[in-house]
């Protein structure tokens, strides 16, 4: 399930863009753009983020602190400059899982007071800076809502998320609200409305 | 600049400081420099860091040893250790967003007296006292940070102490080292001769000590 979902993120990516991934479900999506010369960014410090080609270079890590290796024509920079791409609005797509979405693309995935408290790492730069918000998680929680009318969780960042994708379907955000935009894998309109608190308008794209 | 031996860290260190580690995540961390300050007899350390490594990884070696008594980081999932100690009052922890916290760094090192950034407007970290609005944007506004001392990393130094990083390992390292009174690197390898000014990340007028793990002859 969690490939189907990565899959159709890559659908979203266009030739040459530069994109960060966050940790979990959204790390899948490299797998699936081949011919797209996409420039991943790994926000401790380097475009041309290739996952661990068996190199062993103890040097260079992943955002999670894993090995990886870079693309030739790869660059290595510190955090500073790192978190300036990102900040600075020269990340094309960065694809995030969540908590919790709402209906105002409202994003909560750094934090459960009380329960867990990982800390918002590059989270919320990410999601401020970044031309396109793409969050690709798991419709339910073993059922619970995630998708809301409002979040109960303590936000990452307010309004920012443009694109919402799940094993059920896709949403977007535009400035006339939520919208549902695509059903998938066989589910149908009255799956995504029990599984949905929030309220969004159906646009269907007709293929 | 001075190279020093392991056994002569011990001397510069005292209760109460505040300092930076550079690293992320263990990589780019000076991690024999940590185990000193483990098998140290200093206590009450003010923190700052990218994250908390792992449990016994990286800044999780000394966190396991309940010296840091507060920790300004952007990630501490990763070492359960933090939540725990948190839990039962041991250790003060302060999140910041990681770019916000990279530029405060940054500010302090570099003499600005403010970071005003867009992260965090709208969540939690928002407050009436530190927004400010600019050509109709919202903005936070958070002090730079120093530190009493910066204990960091580098890949290579030569017979001057200048440093080159390799990899990802440079991440905080290179602003930590502007934004402390004194810096103490861990170096992995030192060469016998002097790197080209194109080749160098950082130059040895900026560092106090270098720890040397092994000379390249």
């Amino acid at each position: 399930m969690k490939n189907l979902i990565a899959k159709r993120v890559a659908d979203e990516l266009n030739e040459g863009d530069i994109v960060n991934l966050g940790i979990g479900l959204p790390t899948l999506v490299s797998k699936y753009v081949d011919d797209k010369n996409i420039v991943f960014q790994s926000e401790n410090g380097m475009l041309g983020l290739e996952t661990y080609n068996g190199e062993k270079n103890d040097n260079i890590t992943d955002a999670g602190g894993s090995l990886a290796s870079i693309k030739d024509g790869g660059m290595f920079f510190d955090s500073a400059f790192s978190f300036g791409v990102i900040r600075g609005g020269h990340v094309d797509v960065t694809v995030l899982g969540a908590l919790e979405v709402d209906q105002e693309g409202n994003l909560a995935n750094w934090i459960i007071p009380g329960k867990l408290v990982p800390g918002m790492g590059g989270a919320m730069d990410l999601v401020v800076g970044a031309k396109k918000v793409i969050i690709a998680m798991q419709h339910t929680n073993k059922g619970r809502k995630k998708i809301l009318k409002k979040c109960t969780l303590p936000l990452t960042a307010a309004g920012h998320v443009d694109m919402l994708i799940t094993e059920m379907c896709v949403f977007q955000f535009t400035s006339e609200g939520m919208e549902l935009i695509e059903l998938c894998n066989g589910y149908t309109l009255d799956d995504v409305k029990e599984n949905t608190e929030a309220e969004f308008k159906i646009k269907i794209k007709s293929t | 600049m001075k190279f020093i031996q392991l056994n002569e860290v011990e001397e510069l260190l005292s209760d109460n400081l505040t300092i930076m580690f550079g690293g992320f995540m263990g990589n780019g961390s000076p991690h024999n420099l940590i185990d000193v300050l483990v098998d140290s007899k200093i206590n009450f350390i003010t923190a700052i860091c990218n994250d908390a490594g792992l449990e016994d990884y990286g800044l999780g070696k000394l966190i396991r040893t309940e010296k840091i008594t507060k920790l300004i980081a952007s990630h501490i999932g990763l070492n359960p250790n933090v939540a725990k100690q948190m839990n039962n009052n041991l250790i003060d922890v302060r999140l910041l967003p990681q770019g916000t916290l990279i530029e405060c760094i940054r500010a302090g090192g570099y003499g600005l007296g403010a970071v005003i950034t867009p992260t965090g407007v709208g969540t939690p970290l928002e407050t009436p006292e530190n927004t400010i609005t600019i050509d109709n944007r919202k903005y936070l506004i958070e002090k730079p940070l120093n530190a009493d001392l910066s204990i960091i990393y580098g890949t290579k130094c030569d017979i001057l102490g200048n440093i080159k990083y390799s990899g990802t390992t440079q991440n905080f390292n290179t602003k930590m080292t502007l934004a402390s009174e004194k810096v103490i690197v861990e170096v992995e390898e030192k060469v016998d001769y002097i790197f080209d000014p194109d080749e160098i990340d950082m130059h040895y007028s900026l560092i106090d000590y270098i720890y040397v793990n092994k000379e390249i002859r």
